[in-house]
Parts: C-alpha cells; sequence; structure tokens
C-alpha cells in the first residue's frame, strides 16, 4: 500500500478481472487488467508489475503458455505468478507449480485467499 | 453310363478259393499226410524188389505213421507259422522220395513226372486249377502203368490215386503260403492308409483357413489316387442355395475360387442329392460354354465324391482322370470317401471357428464402443464441472465483494440477500465438486495417501464442514464416539467425504427429529464402524437396493424436494469400495435411515 505495488490480473472473463480489480484496488494496489495472454507481453512491455495473477483456461495463448514464457524470459523470470484458476485436480495444482507458478489459487476463491496469497509472495504477511 | 462300383469286391477274392480253408488247418494237414502215410507204406509193404531189410522197412513205416500222430498233440497255431510247416513238407517230401526209391518200381521218367506234377501244384494260382492238374495227371499215371506194366496184384491200383495225394497236399501249402503273402499285403496296404488318415486328420482340422484345408485335400488325393485334375465345389449358403464355390486346381496351381451356379454342374447335384460318390465314364463337357471353372471337364473317367458330415454338406470334390482304360479300385473310392468325410469335419470346424471369430469380433468392438463413450462421459462430466466453476467464481466473488462493501455500504436487509446469494452459489459448487469426484472416480483415479489418525480429530473437521447445512435445522447433528476407538490408517480426506456425503444427506432427508453420528470398534477390534443415523423420510424398500446407482433419486417429487445430483451415494459407495471397506443401508419408509461403513483399522 505504502509502495503501491502493482499487480497484473489476467483472465479471459472480464467479470473475474473486475472482481479481483475491485478486491486488490481496494487494498490499495494498482491493477493492470489483461484479457487474453497475448495482452501480458503488451502491458509488460509498458511497465513491470510486481506480480502477476493469472488464470489457465484461456482461448488462443493459455495461462500455462503464458506463464512458461514469463518464466523463460530473464527479464520477467522474477515477477511472482498467482494461478487463479478453475482448475481443480491435483494433476493440474501439480503441474502448475512445476511449470513454475509461486501459487495456485482454484477458483471460486474468496477475497482472504486472494489476499493472503499476494501478502505471501510480496511479503507483507506481517502487516 | 454311371457304372455303380460296390465296396465289396475287395475281400471277396480271398473267401472263394476252397471249401478246405473253412476247417482248421491242423486237421487238413494231418488228414492229408494220412494219405500221405497210407501210400509209402503200401510202397514200402510191397516193393518190387526187396533191397532194404524187412524190418528196417516195418521201422520205417511205424516211425512215419507215429510222426502223423505226434501232428495231433502239436498246437494248433503252430500249423500258420511257416517255421514248422516248411520243415514238415520237406520231410514228407523226402520221405515219399524215399519210398518211392526203395519200391523201386518205376522209372526215372515217373520222378520226372512226379516232380513236374508237385511243380505245377505249387505254381498254380487257382485251386480249382490245381485239382483238375491232380486229376489229370492220376489218369494220365494210370494210363500209363497199365500200359507199360503188367499187372501181377491187384494192388498196384492203390498207386493210381499217389499223384493225386502229393498234388493236393503241396497245393495245399502253397495256397497257405500265397494266402499269407495275401493277407500281408493287404495288412500293409490298410496301415498305410490308416497312416494317410491320421496324417490328413492331423493336418486338416489344425488349418482354419480354406484355401488351406483345399490345398491339403489336392495334395493327399495325389499321393493315393493321382487324379489328372482336380475341383472342389463348396456350397455357399450366404449367397443363393443354388450358389456355389467352385476351387479349381491343377493339383500346383491353386487358383483363386469362382462363384458358379451349382444348376450347371448335374454330377455335383447328383451326387448331393444321393449322399454318396458318383462315377462316369465319358462325361461330356458340363460347363464349356461359360469359359470359366470346370470348363474342358471332359474325362474317361471321374468321381465326385460328397462332403458331408452329420448332415451337413460343405459340397463335393471331383476327380478326373485322363488316362485310357483307368479303374478306380474300390479302395481309391473308399479312400476318396474318407478324404471328403475328412474335409466335411474340417471344413465344419473351420465355418464354426469364423462364426466364433466374427461374434467376438462384433463384442469387442462393442465393448470399446461402451468403454469410449464411458470416457468421454466422465471427460465431459470433468470438464463440465470446470466451466461451471467459472460462473460461481464470479456469483460468489462480486457477492464477497459486495459484503465487504467494496461498492458501498450495505443495508442488513441487502446483506441478507447477498448471503442468500452467496450461500447458494456454495451449494452449487458442492455439487460440481460431486460430478469432478465421480467423473475421477469412472476414469479410474484412485490415488490413496493413507495416514494413520485418531478418529476424533476427524469429528472435530467434521463440525465445521456440517454447521452450515444443520444451520436450518431445529436439531444439531449428535457425535457419539466410544472411548476404546483405536487410531485408524486410512485415507483421511476421502473418509471425510463420505461422512460429509452421509451426513449432508441424513440432513437434507431430515426435517426434524436427529441425525447422529456414531463411531463405534468392531470385528474384535480389527475394524471400526462409522453410523449415520436419521428420522428422515426413509427410502422404500424397493429402492434400497438401487441408492447406490449413478443418478438415482427416490422419485422427482422428492428430488425436486432435496436438490442434488443422486451423486453423492454412489461416490460414497465407491470411496468406500476404495478404502477397502463395506457400506450397509437399513431404512424404514417414514421412519428414517441408518447407513453403516465399515473400515478396517489397518488398510
Amino acid at each position: 500500500m505504502e509502495k503501491n505495488k502493482t499487480v497484473m490480473v489476467v483472465d479471459d472473463n472480464p467479470d473475474i478481472v473486475t472482481i479481483v480489480k475491485t478486491i486488490l484496488e481496494g487494498k490499495g494496489y494498482g491493477v493492470q487488467s489483461a484479457y487474453s495472454g497475448q495482452e501480458v507481453f503488451n502491458l509488460l512491455s509498458e511497465k513491470k508489475p510486481d506480480l502477476i495473477v493469472l488464470d489457465i483456461m484461456m482461448p488462443q495463448m493459455d495461462g500455462l503458455e503464458v506463464l512458461t514464457r514469463l518464466k523463460a524470459d530473464t527479464v520477467t523470470a522474477a515477477i511472482p505468478v498467482i494461478l487463479l484458476t478453475a482448475k481443480v485436480q491435483y494433476e493440474d495444482v501439480l503441474g502448475g507449480y512445476k511449470m513454475g507458478a509461486d501459487y495456485y489459487i482454484t477458483k471460486p476463491f474468496t477475497s482472504t485467499q486472494l489476499l493472503n496469497g499476494i501478502n505471501l509472495l510480496l511479503g507483507e504477511g506481517k502487516e | 453310363m454311371p457304372v455303380a462300383q460296390t465296396m465289396e469286391s475287395f475281400p471277396a477274392s480271398l473267401t472263394d478259393s476252397a471249401g478246405l480253408f473253412e476247417t482248421s488247418k491242423k486237421v487238413t494237414v494231418i488228414r492229408l499226410r494220412w494219405l500221405i502215410v497210407i501210400i509209402s507204406s503200401y510202397l514200402l509193404v510191397f516193393p518190387y524188389d526187396a533191397w532194404v531189410a524187412p524190418a528196417l522197412i516195418r521201422g520205417f513205416i511205424l516211425f512215419y505213421l507215429l510222426t502223423n500222430v505226434a501232428l495231433y498233440f502239436v498246437e494248433e497255431n503252430l500249423f500258420d507259422s511257416s517255421y514248422f510247416y516248411s520243415p514238415l513238407v520237406i520231410f514228407d517230401t523226402l520221405f515219399v522220395t524215399a519210398s518211392l526209391v526203395i519200391s523201386g518200381q518205376v522209372g526215372t521218367d515217373f520222378y520226372l513226372a512226379y516232380f513236374l506234377v508237385i511243380i505245377l501244384c505249387t505254381v498254380w494260382q487257382d485251386f480249382r486249377g490245381l485239382v483238375i492238374v491232380a486229376v489229370l495227371a492220376t489218369m494220365l499215371y494210370g494210363y500209363f502203368l497199365f500200359q507199360t506194366t503188367e499187372i501181377r496184384d491187384t494192388s498196384i491200383y492203390l498207386r493210381i490215386p499217389f499223384l493225386f495225394v502229393m498234388s493236393l497236399f503241396y497245393g495245399f501249402f502253397a495256397e497257405v503260403v500265397r494266402r499269407e503273402k495275401a493277407l500281408k499285403e493287404q495288412a500293409k496296404q490298410e496301415a498305410q492308409d490308416m497312416a494317410m488318415i491320421q496324417t490328413l486328420s492331423q493336418s486338416l482340422p489344425s488349418s482354419l483357413d480354406y484355401h488351406q484345408i483345399l490345398a491339403t485335400i489336392g495334395e493327399k488325393i495325389n499321393e493315393v489316387v493321382h487324379a489328372s485334375k482336380f475341383w472342389v465345389l463348396i456350397e455357399e449358403e450366404s449367397e443363393a442355395p443354388s450358389k456355389g464355390l467352385l476351387f479349381g486346381a491343377e493339383m500346383e496351381e491353386a487358383s483363386s475360387p469362382q462363384l458358379v451356379d451349382l444348376g450347371e454342374y448335374p454330377v455335383v447335384q447328383e451326387c448331393l442329392e444321393k449322399h454318396r460318390p458318383v462315377i462316369r465314364e465319358w462325361q461330356a463337357s458340363v460347363a464349356d460354354e461359360n469359359g470359366g471353372g470346370m470348363n474342358g471337364f471332359s474325362f474317361p473317367l471321374s468321381i465326385t465324391v460328397p462332403i458331408t458330415f452329420r448332415g451337413e454338406s460343405h459340397g463335393a470334390f471331383l476327380l478326373g482322370f485322363e488316362e485310357e482304360n483307368r479303374i478306380l479300385t474300390s479302395r481309391e473310392i473308399q479312400f476318396c470317401q474318407i478324404l471328403a468325410f475328412a474335409t466335411a469335419v474340417a471344413l465344419s470346424n473351420a465355418k464354426k471357428y469364423e462364426e466364433l471369430r466374427t461374434e467376438a469380433r462384433r463384442r469387442q468392438i462393442v465393448a470399446e464402443e461402451l468403454s469410449e463413450a464411458n470416457r468421454l462421459k466422465s471427460l465431459y462430466l470433468a470438464n463440465t464441472s470446470d466451466e461451471l466453476r467459472t460462473p460461481i467464481t464470479t456469483i460468489m466473488g462480486y457477492g464477497n465483494i459486495l459484503m465487504d462493501g467494496a461498492c458501498g455500504e450495505m443495508t442488513e436487509e441487502q446483506k441478507r440477500a447477498v448471503g442468500q446469494l452467496i450461500e447458494n452459489a456454495r451449494g452449487l459448487l458442492r455439487l460440481v465438486d460431486q460430478v469432478l469426484d465421480y467423473s475421477k472416480l469412472e476414469r479410474g483415479e484412485r490415488r490413496l495417501s493413507m495416514k494413520r489418525r485418531e478418529v476424533r480429530t476427524l469429528i472435530e473437521e467434521l463440525k465445521d464442514e456440517i454447521s452450515s447445512m444443520e444451520s436450518k435445522r431445529p436439531y444439531k447433528v449428535r457425535y457419539q464416539v466410544e472411548g476404546d476407538v483405536p487410531p485408524l490408517e486410512t485415507d483421511w480426506k476421502k473418509l471425510k467425504s463420505i461422512l460429509v456425503n452421509l451426513l449432508d444427506n441424513a440432513i437434507k432427508f431430515t426435517d426434524q427429529g436427529e441425525v447422529v453420528l456414531a463411531v463405534q470398534k468392531n470385528g474384535g477390534g480389527q475394524e471400526i464402524s462409522f453410523i449415520v443415523s436419521d428420522t428422515g423420510i426413509g427410502i422404500p424398500k424397493d429402492h434400497i437396493s438401487m441408492i447406490f446407482n449413478k443418478f438415482h433419486q427416490v422419485d422427482g417429487s422428492t428430488a425436486k424436494r432435496h436438490q442434488g445430483t443422486g451423486l453423492g451415494l454412489t461416490i460414497t459407495k465407491n470411496l468406500v469400495d476404495l478404502l477397502g471397506g463395506r457400506i450397509e443401508v437399513a431404512s424404514e419408509l417414514r421412519k428414517g435411515s441408518i447407513f453403516t461403513v465399515t473400515l478396517p483399522v489397518q488398510s
């Protein structure tokens, strides 16, 4: 809040983006919204966020591909990524972590779950 | 013109030879020898000029007499052995010759005639001929005897039958030898045939392929019959009753079968109607015109043999012979019939095998289709439940935002409304999760993570989980855990799902009264039972057996009042199975139900 950290929210469903954005802005985060995998990289060239909340099931470029590309690029590899997805099965979660995700939240989620995850990754848990 | 050949002709040639052979060999030999003994004795008793001592002659006669008497004590079967009767014949020949020499009445010309007759008799193949030779020789000898000798005493008449008896004696042994030879020959041939049939019966049924079978037949036939051309006509009922498949083979080249009309082959039709081989001489060409199949089927001799087994007719095979003056022996015909029978058995087997294989293949396809459909269904269920999560997320997300006041403060009434919204979305989520669980189980995902724990900790977790469900009921779920329940090793997440499902059901169907979860040890401490009992609507008797079936709810009206996928109990049952336990139900309509899950303490 003090440092006004930026979170990028990526989801093809605008409602989810709105919900996450509302929750995060309520807590003082700056929020970038992306509605497709491709848009992530357009936005990245403008400004590098402190954290990315990423959906998996998206048309064209899906979340796992975005994740792979982010982690493969040294510029973006350090940005923590939270997978926020409806894929709830054991293999999905495991697969997500294996591909380099830093945190995994299943839909539906509560604002507490989301904020806890972000706090954990941005080191603001003590607040 | 069809020539009827019968099977009986072969043994007939052996039986007509003589009535002499009907009596036992031993008796015949002894009788014949008596005659020789008498004649020899006569020759010795009335010598022309006695140059041997009479005492010696008497001893000689006595010895010869005794040898024939001794034969009565010889075993019957010794007379069948050439090792016995050959020395006997040589002995007799020597004795008779010695008698002739001693009697000294005849010249060298008689000896010549004597041996000539013996040779004639042994060489003569026919028994009647033998008798004629013997009679003629006797008459000739008699004639010469009376011509050359002046009759000094009447005993000379006894000399006349001498040659006749000798002819019979040697003729008999010659015939015995011939018969033995013939029998041996026959046995050898029979053994050959048997060996052939055996190899045939081994090689035919082992192949289940038409072409293979037909090739084998062609080969075997050639070994015995040496036909110029060979065809097999297989009836093809699947095409039409009058159609057939013609396998033409000039022994070596196996051409592909042709579909032909049986009507064009009257020989085959006749053969199939009569159910026996048909032999024809100079059968005119039957199918020249159409240019295919048996064109040029015109042979000096042909045989058509039906291929039938247990009244089931498969077709016929045809053999054509090009040689002039070819005659089919009964053995060859018999062989063809045996071959036809073996072929019929083989074809019958091949047909059955083919039918079975087709059926098995059809079933396999159905099974594969079913399993694929099932897999797709599970996949669809999994995908659907993933897709459903997104709208639920949205509903709950917006609900939470509203509740948090992110869109401005709400009145209590608004908050209650939004709370209901979130609560229902959560219920919907539970259903979606059930579908997902079910599809997981369907796809055979059965990963277990076993841990040993106290049951009490589970009860605490259950209380949290259940509280939202029981909030709308006038009662609280009661938990009764017996003091001596041992720690349990199981997959606790799955056990929790089982109990949540059962409690959820119990609460759902019980408007008032109570719901109890009792935990107690069972089976001498080897098992633990979890008993969920309620005082709800109960289950009709005829439905109890079906409640674990998927998508089953008692009836439409209850389903309407008590929402649910109907998957809960199916999943529960599957999970219990997965944990190696069992689930039992007792229920009475309008009184309540008791579900008992029993798990082993040690997995």
